[in-house]
């Protein structure tokens, strides 16, 4: 059976061009469908306490990993450093290992801290809010005369 | 000397739950004890399938252990403390961005996610990327080990089983052009942008067309978007949300398809399009991540993702018989890359080097 061949690239040429011929299609964009959550999540980071924080986490998250294989340079004394590296690589990489991984998780609570800390930032604004508001109301009832 | 996978969860009907059973049906073929574990087991899965995590003994020295890494969880980094050699088998983490309003949770895990498998990489003796994708992921990760690249071993004769009569009945032969992704529900993988493609081709070719969008996303917040937005365009009617159906059913809706759309701007390998592929489906898809690698020539590639060009991509496809001709053949060839045999082959050529 003979085999056809199809230039892709011309018809997505012809494609292209037939689409230019018509008019253009007015779509509303899927993105005003911004979810509410989106904006009240950025009131989070603008707490001072966690803001610090976020700075503490984050070069946490950066620099929890520890290099085995930095570089030792040329030479003899080079090669030197290579041969003890690697006759001690059995007791140190393991070591290393298991530090990174402690590393790793205390970066990884100093995280999930923060944010259970901006969560309860939160909550304590609208409490204090909600107080304000409460003590607003109290006093204007106060001074409300009595009528008997 | 045994081979064992670990993963975090082994979920029912999922493309890396269905590789998990097939890599195990493979190990079992070639004659070595193997065993699945995880943390969580789906309930849908036949018992005795895996075990908990906790169940799993001592590794010695020669024994393997096949880590499935897709997502952040603690096990990416304590799977380095088991014994054995250590095959990471990488599927691609979706980037946080996408969840970034919609769950904080998704987001929070997939970050970590990244940082653990980045880890992770630097310490495992030998990775599987599904993908070339995967693999350049890897290494821009800093992974240092071998890494090959072998795709997800896909149980093709599954697709052979009867579809759901009910849904063909429903839905064929009334003369409707049906659209169809398959793909879970969630924003990496842009469903919007099938609706907005789909809005234009059913308003400027073909009125008598609908869009099924296959896949589980009930009680998210992204797909009451997707159906609020439905709305708002006035397709609501012509787009389907099937849900978490069953197999039979997602067999149905390739059956009823005329074309495939995929929109998706990240996929680490990307079943659903060797499914579209194996049913025969036309396929137009945007050249995201490792589509364009999956998919091959079988099918058009977009290069942006203006909803009137994919339209016209989708139209094109369906009326032009050459064409259509064409790229279904061109998917036969593409698809001689996943058969199973082949995939067998190439993940035994793998598991060798470790062994």
């Amino acid at each position: 059976m003979e085999e056809t061949t199809v230039d892709i690239e011309k018809i997505m040429e012809e494609i292209r061009a037939d689409i230019a011929k018509q008019p253009p299609m007015d779509i509303p964009p899927f993105d005003s469908f911004v979810s509410e959550a989106t904006e009240s999540d950025a009131s989070f980071s603008a707490s001072p306490i966690t803001g610090l924080l976020k700075e503490e986490a984050r070069y946490l998250r950066e620099h929890y990993n520890y290099s085995y294989d930095s570089p030792v340079g040329g030479g003899i004394r080079g090669f030197i450093k290579k041969v003890i590296r690697r006759l001690v690589r059995c007791v140190v990489f393991n070591l290393v290992a298991h530090l990174n991984s402690f590393n790793f998780c205390v970066a990884e609570t100093a995280e999930v801290t923060r944010k259970v800390l901006e969560g309860q930032q939160e909550e304590i604004q609208q409490l204090k809010e909600e107080l304000a508001a409460l003590r607003q109301q109290n006093e204007a009832l106060s001074e409300q005369p009595k009528n008997n | 000397m045994k081979i064992v996978q670990l993963l975090t969860t082994i979920a029912f009907g999922d493309a890396i739950g269905n590789d998990t059973l097939a890599i195990r049906d493979f190990i079992q073929e070639k004659g070595y004890e193997t065993a699945i574990y995880a943390e969580g087991i789906d309930s849908r899965l036949p018992a005795g399938t895996a075990l908990p995590c906790d169940e799993m003994p001592p590794l010695e020295r020669d024994d393997i252990l096949l880590y499935h890494a897709s997502t952040g969880t603690p096990l990416n980094i304590k799977q380095l403390s088991y014994g054995g050699k250590k095959v990471m088998i990488y599927h691609n983490v979706t980037p946080p961005r996408y969840f970034s309003g919609y769950s904080p949770t998704a987001e929070d895990n997939c970050r970590w996610g990244e940082l653990q498998i980045a880890y992770a990489a630097r310490y495992v003796d030998y990775c599987i990327a599904d993908s070339e994708y995967n693999k350049q992921q890897l290494l821009a990760m800093g992974c240092q080990c071998p890494i090959d690249v072998c795709p997800i071993l896909i149980p093709f004769e599954d697709y052979e089983k009867a579809p759901d009569e009910k849904l063909l009945q429903k839905y064929r032969g009334d003369g409707w052009t049906n659209l169809l992704f398959v793909g879970r529900i969630a924003p990496n993988k842009c469903q919007q942008d099938v609706i907005r493609a789909f809005y234009v081709y059913q308003k400027r070719y073909n009125p008598k067309s609908r869009l099924f969008l296959v896949g589980n996303g009930k009680g998210e917040k992204y797909q009451q978007q997707l159906a609020d937005y439905a709305e708002q365009l006035g397709i609501a009617d012509k787009v389907i949300f099937p849900g978490h159906i069953k197999f039979n059913a997602i067999l149905a809706y390739y059956h009823l398809a005329d074309v495939f759309v995929c929109m998706s701007e990240h996929e680490g390998f990307c079943v659903p399009i060797v499914e579209a592929m194996h049913f025969r489906k036309p396929i137009v898809a945007y050249a995201s991540t490792a589509i364009p690698e999956t998919l091959g020539k079988g099918g058009l590639l977009l290069d942006s993702k203006d909803p009137e060009l994919a339209a016209g991509a989708i139209n094109r496809v369906l009326e032009d018989s050459n064409l259509k001709n064409y790229l279904l053949s061109q998917q036969e060839e593409e698809l001689k890359r996943f058969q199973y045999e082949a995939v067998k082959a190439r993940f035994w050529e793998c598991l060798q080097k470790m062994l």
